[in-house]
């Protein structure tokens, strides 16, 4: 990762505060949003982090207002980058990553019996193949608004697209979505 | 409207987008339609599975490992505001670029006097406006990339153009008369001046950043230009061509970073930087709209111009910056006067 210093203002304690707060509300949604774009727990969270070291050297630059779009944008533009740098990553690592880091649901801390857990899982699974199979401008419209409940204004920014854009995505992402996890839905 | 149609109004009733009167004719159609129910109650068991998937969550030492890096004076990545905004020779001439390059001319050139009366919507989405492009062209949204991207096309265009015109340009600075001359020419240099001017201020600004020999080429268009505009005679004007005609187009080949992200910062110093002009051929006025097409407040001046552009914030409401230019006419009243074609825009 490469870093440029910029000589900016360290941030005042109103600023500080601004930012801790922000860091305690969108933190995991970020690495949410990142770990979609990158299907990489571990990459997802370094960016993340990459986001908030940003706005930190920008904090007298950035509304506490926008701080979300803001910081939103620039994980999309670390993904971005990733992505156009990324290497090939062999399935077997990424199957591992994913037993190991994914969160558990609290269907999976119940103790319930081990046939439902795995069946619980097993829905889970198709459900996260389902967004991560859905083509990259539809998953981005989908896990912004849909899974980390943005306006559509707010991902229009975010994105540099439309209002419209986004809407039309959207849609075209819930019926892919729907489409693929048809079995699991609970009518 | 076929069942695809009033599907894609069902994922806009979900994120309760819609009217109440458009919701319920909606959902009139739903309650007689069994496909379209059955895609509505799929689509919010869709929704409801989504919301429940897991979040990640961020590691336990995640801000005490955030606060080391900075402590240890780690700077921003540089990735963090890249969006490439690479600059060919091989500028494709497009519509809605040229259209956005024009209102941008308008933008940075209040000063040069009379401008011909024209709206100009360079706000985002599907809204036709009817300018230079002519009716039905699609505007860009004015973000710090897109801005900078337009600028650094028609400069990069503007100049081969020229470059490859310098022959004819050479024959008719010979015969044809001196003011018709620089009447023909003055659109297009205006464009190259204001868009050079444009790139020169965005990175004075840190709006962009761009590498010193870049930034030394957009300069030097618009010192040149100037010369143009203001050679005093045949002999000069020559002059100025020539040097014009020397840059080479491929000197406009480099990444830009765009620096701020922030749209709203942006236009909110351009425009009140321009409002304090009072300029009393060319005044300024920003009129804030609701999207329900109230008028806000806007800021004070002699009244007589507005411009438009779409503004989104992050609250709860959009907002529709709308400014337009025209020149001043005997009458006019400032901030009262709404112009017919801003209404029925809306």
């Amino acid at each position: 990762m490469t870093t440029a210093n910029r000589s900016l203002p360290e941030p005042d304690s109103l600023e500080l505060v601004a930012f801790n707060r922000a860091m305690s509300e969108h933190a995991d949604g970020l690495k949410s949003f990142a770990a979609r774009m990158l299907s990489d727990n571990l990459l997802a969270e370094d960016v993340t982090q990459d986001a908030f070291l940003a706005l930190y050297r920008h904090l007298s630059q950035v509304p506490a207002s926008a701080f979300r779009p803001w910081l939103y944008r620039v994980t999309r533009n670390l993904c971005l980058d990733h992505l156009r740098r990324r290497k090939f990553k062999l399935r077997l690592f990424r199957d591992v990553e994913k037993d190991d880091d994914r969160p558990h649901t609290p269907e999976d801390l119940h103790g319930d019996r081990p046939d439902q857990v795995a069946e619980t899982r097993e829905a889970q699974e198709a459900i996260d193949e389902a967004v991560d199979k859905l083509p990259p401008r539809f998953r981005e419209a989908f896990v912004l608004c849909e899974m980390q409940g943005l306006s559509y204004e707010d991902a229009a920014a975010i994105l540099g697209i439309p209002v419209k854009t986004v809407s039309t995505r959207l849609f075209r992402a819930r019926q892919r979505f729907r489409a693929a996890v048809t079995e699991h839905l609970q009518l | 409207m076929s069942c695809h149609r009033y599907q894609s109004q069902l994922s806009l009733n979900l994120d309760g987008r819609l009217s109440s009167a458009r919701r319920e004719s909606l959902m009139q159609h739903v309650d007689s339609c069994d496909v379209c129910s059955r895609f509505w109650n799929e689509l919010q068991a869709a929704q409801r599975l989504a919301m429940r998937l897991p979040q990640q969550q961020v590691s336990a030492d995640f801000r005490s490992s955030l606060f080391e890096r900075i402590h240890a004076g780690e700077g921003t990545p540089e990735a963090v505001f890249r969006e490439p905004i690479p600059t060919t020779t091989k500028v494709r001439y497009l519509l809605s670029g040229a259209a956005a390059a024009a209102a941008l001319l308008l933008v940075f050139d209040l000063w040069r006097g009379p401008i011909d009366n024209q709206d100009f919507n360079v706000g985002g989405g599907t809204e036709q406006v009817a300018d230079n492009g002519g009716p039905g062209t699609f505007l860009r949204p004015l973000s710090p990339a897109s801005l900078a991207e337009i600028s650094a096309q028609t400069v990069a265009h503007g100049v081969n153009d020229l470059r490859q015109r310098q022959r004819s340009l050479s024959n008719r600075l010979a015969s044809e008369p001196l003011p018709q001359l620089r009447q023909q020419m003055e659109p297009k240099l205006r464009a190259l001046r204001g868009s050079a001017h444009a790139m020169r201020w965005m990175s004075e600004k840190r709006i962009i950043g761009m590498p010193a020999d870049l930034r030394a080429a957009f300069d030097t268009v618009e010192e040149v230009v100037s010369s143009v505009q203001g050679a005093k005679n045949r002999q000069e004007l020559q002059a100025a061509l020539e040097r014009l005609t020397r840059i080479q187009p491929d000197q406009f080949v480099g990444e830009v970073d765009v620096l701020c992200c922030d749209q709203e910062q942006m236009f909110t110093e351009l425009f009140s930087g321009y409002a304090q002009r009072q300029n009393p051929e060319i005044g300024l006025v920003v009129k804030v709209l609701k999207t329900d097409n109230q008028l806000l407040p806007g800021q004070p001046s002699n009244g007589s111009t507005y411009m438009f552009l779409q503004r989104q914030t992050t609250g709860s409401q959009t907002f529709q910056l709308q400014i337009r230019m025209r020149h001043s006419e005997p009458g006019d009243q400032a901030d009262n006067a709404i112009p017919r074609r801003l209404q029925r825009r809306n």
